[in-house]
């Protein structure tokens, strides 16, 4: 099965600040993709790069067999977009505008588009600019829908929903979109939104994939335990530590791969604690943990050589 | 004064900076390429330089002032500050006035010294010798070449803004003050129709009055002017940022229509090309009714005048109008036609949402480009050439006009689409464009006097040499009968090639990827 | 059937539904035989990946806790596994012994939970089993 999104070691700056360090990942036919990160971690250049509006500076980048930048109209039209903060001919009315993209894809269906307006109770007389921020985004999606296509690209669609309309729009992202077998790239800051909804998640954070898998698997793998300072200084496993905290005397380590640590901790007969992590808590252990580990390695009782051991 | 005070100031003036530079410099290009002749400085065109520049600088600036904060996104942050609204509107308003008299005094200033430096221009001789003609420019040269431009630009200034306050983009700010501009002048003659006699005071009182009028008259308007002005400049500070139209909507437009009648949609487009047709139109069609709208009204104004008697004949009247007006009102048609359609989808926000749609931008700009030129010449060069043919009996002089301003509607619309597509700002745009377009005449003007072996292909240079030809036909009491064709083709593709290349250059900067780092 | 999803939770989704399914069906709300919601229903019900439903359904399947018949839907296995229910069973003691332990830290005597047991075990029946099943079987 051939991905429908291949990213190899896609790089990108701007006015010679790196924005993407060799990003690379397959998202296959029909999975769900979450795609998150923090504010300016890449995700936006990453999205329009997807779609060809900017070419990636090395690396390459294939779209349902297409090279984005080459051949822009022929992903565009099998493509769904909804971009962050989408903005639209405010001139036009609502019906103005689905009546003036229909033509630009072959597979438009029009009528699915005013099954659509009806859904998200957009008023279709009236014009783009005085729509409120929620009714914008949800105008953004009739466009990205309407044209029934293979591949949906989200940009934050949540942001502008207020909760029931969100339930809804997962609910007809999981039966329209998942249940027609298409594959679905979204971002997302809101974490308990992605987690039941996306199959896969990837994490980018300063311009690398710092993970990606299953979404449950994930979740999983990345655990918190927690060990006595003694305990600590005795560790000397190459481990995957993400976060790193020390509080009184014990150190509290969130750990990937967290199996083989625990396996570990048993076999030498370690006291320690494992406590499960929610996606806030994993997400946060990714792109912010850290920060922590220097924490720690100042703490005077503890061993240093120890300790950088221990985290990398 | 308090810290907020100059930390308002300082905002406004870092935000008119360089819109203050871009205007001082294109004034002083004009002055300095207008004011001399045969090496010596002429005072009197200087005095022309000030009355053409004002009402550009007046309508930029303005447009800024009553719109900018709206279309930025800023306003409301502004309002939410803990300032009093009017103060902020004040300094707003005030810089603004600053800006207007900066942009034309400063490059006065220098030309007047430069010339005195050089000694290309004698201050003491022309106060002597020119007594009372040209406005009393000799009697009072400090109040015509200062005072009267300085009087002029404000006035004009605060009616702009005034007009455009509470308008959401500068496009429309400015649409609105130039309405209010022209009303007014057509308003004045025609008063005259139901209130004889009034003509005069109306347009003393008008945003008009100041150039063209001698400093002896001007003392007896000018408290009415004052307080007139007074009166606009506070009902700006009071209506400035208050809560835009769009805030106001009716609960049905938030909620939508009820029951499921309501949601049709229409159908859709049948093809991409249709599409864009009807989106261009929508969006260049209104914009270019502008130029025959204020053809019609001063039509209107000079066949209703009673300055004309019966004795004129109508057809005369109505390609005289259209002979006055056609350079001003074409040139800023184009503009405007230019600057509308184009800069607002390539602002941000809708430059990706289109850019990420199944069309290239290849096609995009040219159908876009090329409907909004067909629309331009349906409805403002087909009148105009109209007026050309229905004149031709009558009055032989305008018809090479007539003629002649279609063809330079095209370069003047690529060159304003050209600066929109670079500048992507609707002021900016603006002021490049009209600087661009009139620079660009008057260069090759100069060019085309200088060396006269050169062939002349100014528009200026051609009418002349047409109209030149034209009396020669009335002397000889014959149809016209042009046989200057070589240089009449030599016009025509001088004009379509600076169209040609100005349109490159636009769909160059469009299709360019790299606009998009963020 | 009744499922409620606790977002943000440390507990996984398909986790948090197998329990409650296999719940559903041990305490017999869903009776041997009941068909329960198809995978594509349940998910656009509970706004939940449709692959995680399937995950769920196949995994209890595999316990021997549902039935899936080709082409007719999904059902409840007519015989609950038994080894399952020692699990459970062991899995309750679990909690039980942790919930004593908790009691002796709070101070409570052997007599103290031996009443708050009798009390609960009074309380159970009247309270809860007349309601519960026609209220469960509309939902689906």
């Amino acid at each position: 099965m051939s991905p429908v999104i291949s990213l190899q070691a896609v790089k990108k700056a701007f006015q010679h600040q790196p924005v993407l360090k060799g990003v690379s990942f397959d998202v296959l036919p029909g999975q769900t993709l979450a795609f998150l990160g923090r504010n300016a971690a890449g995700k936006t250049t990453t999205i329009r790069m997807l779609l060809g509006l900017i070419p990636p500076d090395s690396g390459t980048i294939t779209v349902l067999g297409h090279d984005p930048f080459r051949q822009p109209v022929e992903v565009r039209r099998r493509v769904g977009y909804l971009a962050e903060d989408q903005t639209m001919f405010g001139w036009m009315t609502v019906a103005e505008i689905l009546r003036f993209m229909a033509p630009f894809y072959p597979t438009w269906d029009h009528a699915l588009a005013g099954e659509y307006v009806r859904q998200f109770e957009l008023p279709p007389a009236t014009k783009i600019r005085r729509l409120s921020k929620g009714q914008n985004v949800r105008l953004g999606l009739v466009l990205a829908l309407a044209h029934r296509p293979e591949l949906v690209i989200l940009d934050d669609p949540a942001l502008g929903l207020d909760p029931i309309m969100r339930r809804e729009f997962n609910r007809d992202l999981i039966s329209h979109l998942q249940g027609g077998g298409r594959t679905v790239f979204y971002s997302s800051h809101l974490l308990y939104e992605v987690e039941p909804i996306a199959d896969q998640i990837a994490i980018l954070d300063e311009g690398t994939i710092v993970r990606h898998g299953p979404t449950e698997q994930v979740l999983h793998e990345v655990k918190r335990i927690v060990v006595s300072l003694a305990a600590y200084g005795r560790l000397d496993e190459n481990w995957t530590v993400l976060d790193l905290r020390r509080s009184g005397d014990e150190v509290a380590l969130t750990i990937d791969h967290a199996d083989a640590a625990i396996a570990h901790l048993a076999a030498h007969a370690l006291p320690h604690r494992v406590i499960d992590l929610n996606l806030d808590e994993v997400f946060e252990a990714f792109v912010g943990g850290n920060k922590g580990v220097s924490g720690v390695a100042r703490a005077d009782t503890c061993d240093p050589v120890a300790v950088s051991a221990a985290v990398r | 004064m308090a810290p907020t005070w100059f930390a308002l100031i300082g905002k406004e003036c870092h935000e008119q900076k360089w819109k203050l530079a871009s205007l001082a410099a294109i004034v002083l290009a004009v002055q300095v390429s207008l004011t001399q002749t045969d090496g010596k400085f002429d005072p009197f065109a200087m005095y022309l330089t000030q009355a053409l520049c004002a009402p550009p600088i007046a309508l930029f600036i303005a447009m800024g002032v009553a719109a900018g904060e709206s279309a930025a996104g800023t306003l409301e942050f502004m309002r939410a500050l803990p300032i009093p609204r009017r103060q902020f509107a004040t300094v707003r308003l005030m810089v603004g006035a600053a800006t207007c008299l900066a942009a034309i005094g400063l490059p006065t200033q220098l030309v007047m010294w430069w010339a005195t430096a050089t000694g290309a221009f004698d201050w003491t001789a022309w106060t002597t010798t020119s007594g009372e003609s040209n406005f009393g420019l000799g009697q009072h040269p400090d109040v015509v070449l200062y005072g009267l431009p300085a009087c002029f630009a404000l006035c004009l200034y605060v009616w702009a803004v005034a007009a455009a306050i509470g308008q959401p983009t500068e496009l429309r700010a400015g649409l609105w003050a130039l309405a209010v501009w022209i009303v007014w002048l057509i308003a004045a003659p025609a008063s005259d129709l139901w209130l004889p006699g009034w003509s005069v005071r109306l347009h003393s009182l008008g945003p008009l009055y100041w150039m063209g009028s001698a400093p002896q008259e001007i003392a007896l308007v000018a408290w009415p002017q004052i307080f007139i002005a007074a009166a606009l400049a506070a009902s700006s500070i009071a209506r400035y940022g208050r809560l835009a139209r769009a805030d106001n909507r009716s609960p049905a437009e938030i909620t939508g229509p009820e029951g499921s009648a309501g949601f049709a949609i229409g159908r859709a487009c049948g093809s991409r090309l249709s599409a864009m047709l009807w989106m261009q139109l929508r969006q260049a069609t209104p914009l270019t009714m502008i130029g025959p709208g204020a053809l019609a009204l001063i039509l209107l104004m000079i066949t209703c005048s009673p300055a004309y008697g019966p004795h004129v004949g109508v057809l005369e009247l109505l390609a005289m109008g259209v002979y006055i007006s056609a350079v001003p009102i074409g040139l800023l048609t184009a503009l405007i036609v230019a600057v509308g359609s184009f800069v607002p989808d390539l602002q941000r926000g809708l430059l990706e949402f289109w850019r990420s749609r199944p069309i290239t931008p290849t096609r995009w700009f040219w159908t876009k480009y090329l409907v909004g030129a067909a629309a331009l010449a349906v409805f403002l060069a087909s009148p105009m050439l109209a007026g050309a043919w229905l004149a031709g009996d009558v009055e032989a002089q305008f018809v090479p006009l007539l003629i002649t301003v279609p063809w330079m509607l095209l370069p003047a619309y690529s060159i304003a689409v050209c600066c929109a597509c670079m500048v992507r700002q609707a002021v900016y745009a603006g002021i490049l464009a009209l600087a661009t377009s009139v620079g660009l005449m008057l260069l090759v003007f100069r060019l085309a006097a200088r060396f006269t072996d050169l062939i002349p292909l100014s528009p200026l240079h051609v009418i002349d040499r047409l109209s030149y030809h034209a009396r020669l036909a009335i002397v000889a009491a014959d149809r016209l009968r042009y046989d200057d064709t070589l240089l009449y083709t030599g016009f025509v593709i001088e004009m379509v090639t600076v169209a040609a290349v100005a349109a490159l250059l636009a769909w160059r900067s469009i299709a360019r990827p790299t606009r998009f780092a963020s | 059937m009744f499922i409620r999803i606790e977002k943000g939770s440390t507990v996984p989704i398909s986790r948090q539904i197998m329990d409650q399914i296999r719940a559903l069906c041990l305490a017999e709300t869903l009776k041997p035989g009941d068909q329960i919601p198809s995978v594509r229903q349940l998910a656009r019900e509970l706004a939940v990946n449709q692959n995680t439903i399937l995950r769920v359904y196949e995994r209890l399947a595999g316990e021997g806790m549902l039935e899936r018949r080709h082409g007719d839907g999904t059902y409840v296995a007519p015989h609950p596994p038994t080894w399952r229910m020692e699990s459970q069973r062991q899995k309750f003691t679990e909690e039980l012994n942790q919930l004593v332990s908790q009691g002796t830290l709070l101070g409570l005597t052997r007599d103290d939970l031996h009443l708050l047991v009798d009390d609960a075990l009074d309380h159970r029946p009247t309270a809860e089993q007349p309601a519960a099943p026609s209220s469960v079987s509309g939902a689906s």
